[in-house]
Parts: structure tokens; C-alpha cells; sequence
């Protein structure tokens, strides 16, 4: 029995086919991902009528209508997405439609943002759409109300007058004694004689 | 210094003839010196024990500021914890500088003159650490200037970024301004210094040579200080009294809160400053300086305001709980005979009625025993300001909904006790350091006292 061991080593062109053969395998199974998951579009109509307002998102996959596939429907707020409804799953044109509230706040020009995904599906994977509509609803101050008035409760821009003018006043009088002490330190350096000489 | 010059004024002259005025001054020089040219082993070992707990509270922070607040204990019932319970003790010493070396200056009473230089130091690394703290409570130190930017006038907590970012101003002027002979002294003496402490005398003494002018502006800036520190403590602790004040909480809806703080905080500082005139006076021997009569007198003033402190305490603890009504009564309860009641009444009995008893008798106001009253004062006075601020958290008038049941309980994690501990350390760290460096007695207010004038000892030059 022969008990002497070799040390084994691929020579380089093995190496090199050996890569070959792993970055074939990769190629083929990335491919084969792609050819899983296909792509989707979605594009948004919007409607609107005296009394309702509807979005419809239509989806297609290269040019098809895809149909019943559960789209979700949302509007953007700052932090997150304000669900519209339940998901809604599209018809035979690839259509599905939700009814949005009339009485969504929007921005300074009334716009809002609809968002329409389609969530983690297992052909189309997540796809997402946005548009942007103006049918928010005006959101202005009214002077009149209490929150608009300059009240210890209000915003910054709208503290009472009084607070503004007694704390600048105190704030004016403590830091101008404050600088004035700070500039008698400079006056001690200028009468020194030790830095005249 | 006899007990006759305690309240004599400033401008009895010393029966000393003019060779042993030279003769004292320049003793009191070296003794005063002497610190800053040696540092013992006991020193150096007391420097590294408080530098690494400080290191340790630094990695702490780090970790939480990598993983959030949601290292610390804080949650939505103790959303102040341990952090503003410290800020509100380091507020609290802080107003001591204002004690000491303003109205006790501004009132005559010229035993004050030795101490003041300990009382603005504690001033100054108090508040520091207060600002500090509050930061740390922020969780996002990034956010700070926004409470510039975006601050409202009409929220008590910009009225606490303004009085404490003004205080700590006006405290660090108010210990270098009459600091400026010293340093001086320290750029004229200690020549033997490393070239980057020369210099930093040299700068900071701003080219002092003690002419007539200079002590004139140094005197008058000081006196404006001395009257402009008092408001400016007054309202630094009133605010922070006010942050509690104006927050609708079983506990913290009263009127008399402005007034039990601020007596809390000249109890909590007069008890600090005793400590370390014990700690200086055994460690620098300050005997000649620091004398029994000051503590004598310190021990006095300590019985006084634990007085004051205890009757607000009982506007604070005991007309609530006469009424015992609704959340109030359970938050009575808890102090009284609840979870919270062994803090509560050792903080009492400890902190405030033995001291306030036991410092009547002339013997307990000697240095030994006296420190160790001041001590109970000061831990009594840490676990105070922690009653104040926890319990009623966990009392609100209205249940905090849809939160898990130990939200309702609070233990501080060790995040949170060793960031504490190091800005405790921290404060201590600046005392120290800072009495390495710079006299822990003030010369010439010293020797003023001794009715010896330094400014016209310059003139003779």
C-alpha cells in the first residue's frame, strides 16, 4: 500500500476552465432569473367627475394587458404611503381602478402624489408608478381662527408680540452688559504696559 | 483671619507693616503655588480613575448614538430618565458660583473671598456638563442648531437653551476675569513650564502688569458681573423649574416651583462647595486660608437653606397630600409608601431634617463632620432631582395607550448610568485639572480681606 501523499494542485488552465465554467453557470441561472421574473408597466389614467374622483392603472407586460394581478393604491404624505382602499386585482384589459376621497389635502398648488405598486408578486416581482394630480384640497391659514392667531400655542412665526419684544429686550440687555464686559478684557490688554514696550 | 473682619468690609486696614505685607504675600504666593508646581501620585491616580470612567460614559455614547435611544431605558412613559434628573443636579450646583462670589460679595460678608474661586469653578464645569447632558437626552446631537433655527420663543425649552448658553457665558467670565492677576502670576513664576503652558498663560493673561487702569476695569467689570450673575442664576434654575412647571403632570403643576428649585440649588451647591474646600484645603494645605471659621460659617449657611429647603418641601409633599386627589394620591403613594418610598425618605431624612438638625450644634460644623453632612446633602440632593423627574413621569393624568406594560417602569440601562457617571466624572475632571493649573484661592481677594492692597502694592513697583 502506498501510503505517500501528494500535495494537489490545479495546473493554471485548469483554473481557467474551471472559470469558465463558473461564470457560464452564473450567466445561464442570471438569465434565467431575468426570463422568470418578467417586466411590467404601469400606467396611470386619472378621472374625475362632479362627485368622484377615479384612477385607473392599466398593466401590461411587452405590450400585453396582464389581468387579474392585485394592484395597491396609495397617496404620498411626508413619511410614508396613505393606503387608498383595499388591493384591487385588474380585469381582462390588464385595468383596475380605485376611487380616491375628495377631500385629501394637498400641496401649495393642490398637487398630491399617486402612487400605484404592485407588491412583491411572484412573476412581476415589485413594480411601482407615480402621478401626479391636482386634487388635493387647498390647506390655508385662515387669520381668523384661533391656531392662526399669534397665541403662546402658535407656530414660531406667530408668537405674541409681547413675548418677542420682552425676551428680546431682556436677551438685548443681559448679552449688550455681557459684550461690554468682554470688550473691558480687551481694554486690559490695551493698557497694558508690558505689550506697549 | 479673626472672626472680626467676617463682616468688616473690605477697606479695614492690615496692622501689618509694609515688609511682612510683602512677607505674607509672598507665603500665600508659594502656598498657593505649590499645586500647580507638583503633582503627587495620589493625584495622578485620582486624574486616571475619573479619566476612565469618563472614556468608558464616552463608549457608551457612541453606542448610543450608533443604536438610538433605544439603548437607554427612556420610552414613552419615562421619556426623562436618569439624563434630565443629572441635568437638573448640574443646573443646580452651578448656581452656587452666584452664592459664593456675588451675594455674599455684594452683602459684605468677607469670609466669602477665599472660597470664591472653588464656587466658580464648580459654576462652570456644572453648567458645561449641564449642556452636555442635554444633548446626550437629545439622542440626534446633530439636531442642536435647529433649536436656533427653528426654536419657538414661546417654549420653556428655548428659554432653557438661551438662560443656560448665557449663564455658562457670564460664569466663565466671571471666574477669569478676577482670575487675571493669578495667571499673570503663574506667567511671571512658573518659568520652569512646558513652552505650550507658558503660552497659554501669556495669552489668557491678556499683558496684566497690575497698573492702576487695569485694576480699575478689572474691579468694575467684576462688580458688573457680580450683579448680573445673580438674575441670570435665579432664571437659569426658575426655567429649568419651568420646563416642569408648564408640563400638565400629577407633581410638577405647581407654583412654587421656580422658588423650591432655586432653594434646592443653593442647598445642593453650598454642600459641593464644602466638600471641596475639605478636599483643597487637606490636599493643597490651605489651612492657612481655608480656615475652621469658613467652615463654621459655610455650616451656618447650610442650615439656613436646608431650613428653606425643607419648608418648601413641605408645600411641595405635604398640602398634596392633604387633598390626596386622583393621580395625585398615587404618586403620593409611590413616594410615600410605594416602590419609590426608601429614596424618598432617605432623601428627606438624610439629605435635608439631620443635616438641617445636626449643623445647629457648633461641633458638627467643624471640617470632618461637616463634610460628611455635606456629603448626605449632595447624594441626597442627586436622588432628589431624580424623584422629581421619574415618578411622575410614570404617573400621567392619562394612560399612554398601546404600549408595552413595562414601558410603565423605569430602570436606567448601563448606558444610561455609565454616561451619567462620566459626566459626573467629567465635572470633576475640569475642577481638577483646572486647579493644576490655575490657584485654587484668589490672591488678591484674599489678601484684600486681610486688608492687604495688592493694587497699591503694584503701584509701589
Amino acid at each position: 500500500m502506498n501510503h505517500c501523499r501528494k500535495n494537489y494542485s490545479p495546473s493554471i488552465p485548469m483554473k481557467v476552465v474551471a472559470f469558465l465554467i463558473f461564470l457560464v453557470l452564473q450567466l445561464q441561472s442570471a438569465g434565467l432569473r431575468a426570463q422568470e421574473e418578467k417586466q411590467a408597466d404601469i400606467k396611470l389614467t386619472f378621472a374625475q367627475t362632479d362627485s368622484t374622483r377615479t384612477c385607473k392603472a392599466t398593466v401590461t407586460s411587452n405590450n400585453i394587458s396582464v389581468k387579474e394581478i392585485e394592484v395597491h393604491f396609495y397617496v404620498q404624505s411626508m413619511y410614508a404611503l396613505l393606503p387608498i382602499g383595499d388591493a384591487v386585482a385588474t380585469d381582462s384589459a390588464g385595468e383596475a381602478l380605485a376611487e380616491f376621497p375628495m377631500d385629501l389635502p394637498g400641496d401649495k398648488n393642490d398637487n398630491y402624489v399617486a402612487v400605484v405598486k404592485i407588491e412583491e408578486d411572484d412573476t412581476y416581482g415589485t413594480v411601482e408608478s407615480k402621478g401626479n394630480v391636482k386634487w388635493g384640497v387647498s390647506v390655508k391659514e385662515n387669520e381668523n381662527e384661533v391656531w392662526g392667531s399669534r397665541s403662546l400655542s402658535a407656530s414660531r412665526e406667530k408668537a405674541p408680540m409681547y413675548l418677542i419684544v420682552v425676551s428680546n429686550l431682556i436677551i438685548g440687555v443681559i448679552w449688550g452688559t455681557i459684550f461690554y464686559v468682554i470688550f473691558q478684557i480687551f481694554r486690559i490688554k490695551k493698557e497694558s504696559r508690558l505689550l506697549k514696550k | 483671619m479673626n472672626d472680626t473682619n467676617i463682616h468688616a468690609g473690605a477697606e479695614h486696614q492690615s496692622s501689618l507693616s509694609a515688609l511682612e505685607q510683602q512677607e505674607y504675600r509672598q507665603e500665600m504666593r508659594n502656598v498657593v503655588l505649590h499645586p500647580l508646581r507638583h503633582t503627587g501620585t495620589l493625584a495622578r491616580v485620582w486624574i486616571a480613575i475619573l479619566a476612565i470612567i469618563f472614556l468608558f460614559g464616552c463608549y457608551a455614547y457612541y453606542i448610543q448614538l450608533r443604536d438610538g435611544l433605544k439603548v437607554t431605558a427612556l420610552r414613552d412613559y419615562a421619556s426623562w430618565g436618569l439624563y434630565i434628573s443629572n441635568f437638573v443636579f448640574f443646573v443646580a450646583i452651578s448656581l452656587v458660583g452666584a452664592l459664593i462670589s456675588s451675594i455674599l460679595r455684594l452683602t459684605n460678608f468677607e469670609w466669602h473671598r477665599p472660597l470664591t474661586r472653588i464656587a466658580e469653578i464648580i459654576a462652570v464645569a456644572g453648567i458645561v456638563f449641564a449642556g452636555l447632558i442635554i444633548v446626550v437626552d437629545m439622542g440626534r446631537p446633530e439636531r442642536v442648531l435647529f433649536l436656533f433655527t427653528h426654536g419657538r420663543i414661546q417654549s420653556p425649552i428655548m428659554w432653557d437653551v438661551i438662560v443656560v448658553s448665557t449663564y455658562l457665558v457670564t460664569s466663565v467670565l466671571f471666574l477669569y476675569i478676577p482670575l487675571l492677576p493669578a495667571i499673570a502670576l503663574c506667567r511671571d513664576v512658573l518659568t520652569e513650564k512646558p513652552k505650550w503652558q507658558r503660552w497659554m498663560y501669556k495669552f489668557l493673561a491678556m499683558g496684566w502688569d497690575g497698573n492702576e487702569k487695569q485694576w480699575q476695569i478689572m474691579k468694575k467689570s467684576t462688580a458688573i458681573l457680580s450683579v448680573l450673575v445673580i438674575p441670570l442664576a435665579i432664571s437659569i434654575h426658575t426655567v429649568t423649574a419651568w420646563l416642569f412647571a408648564t408640563t400638565l403632570r400629577p407633581g410638577w403643576d405647581s407654583t412654587n416651583f421656580g422658588p423650591y428649585f432655586v432653594a434646592g440649588a443653593f442647598q445642593a451647591g453650598t454642600a459641593c462647595v464644602i466638600i471641596a474646600m475639605f478636599i483643597f484645603r487637606k490636599a493643597y494645605s490651605f489651612e492657612k486660608y481655608i480656615t475652621e471659621l469658613h467652615f463654621n460659617q459655610m455650616g451656618k449657611l447650610l442650615v439656613l437653606l436646608c431650613v428653606v429647603y425643607a419648608y418648601f418641601n413641605v408645600n411641595e409633599y405635604l398640602i398634596p397630600a392633604y387633598k390626596m386627589r386622583g393621580p395625585e394620591a398615587k404618586l403620593l403613594n409611590d413616594l410615600f409608601t410605594g416602590p419609590m418610598s426608601p429614596i424618598y425618605w432617605s432623601v428627606q431624612i438624610f439629605g435635608m431634617a439631620i443635616p438641617a438638625f445636626v449643623l445647629l450644634f457648633k461641633r458638627a460644623r467643624r471640617p470632618i463632620p461637616l463634610t460628611i453632612i455635606a456629603l448626605f446633602v449632595v447624594v441626597g440632593a442627586w436622588f432628589k432631582r431624580y424623584l422629581i423627574v421619574t415618578p411622575i413621569l410614570l404617573h400621567p393624568y392619562l394612560p399612554i395607550q398601546n404600549v408595552p406594560a413595562n414601558w410603565a417602569t423605569y430602570f436606567p440601562s448601563w448606558v444610561e448610568m455609565a454616561i451619567v457617571a462620566a459626566s459626573l466624572s467629567g465635572v470633576l475632571l475640569i475642577i481638577t485639572i483646572f486647579s493644576k493649573f490655575f490657584p485654587m484661592i484668589s490672591i488678591w481677594e484674599t489678601l484684600e480681606g486681610e486688608g492687604i492692597d495688592l493694587e497699591k502694592m503694584d503701584k509701589k513697583k
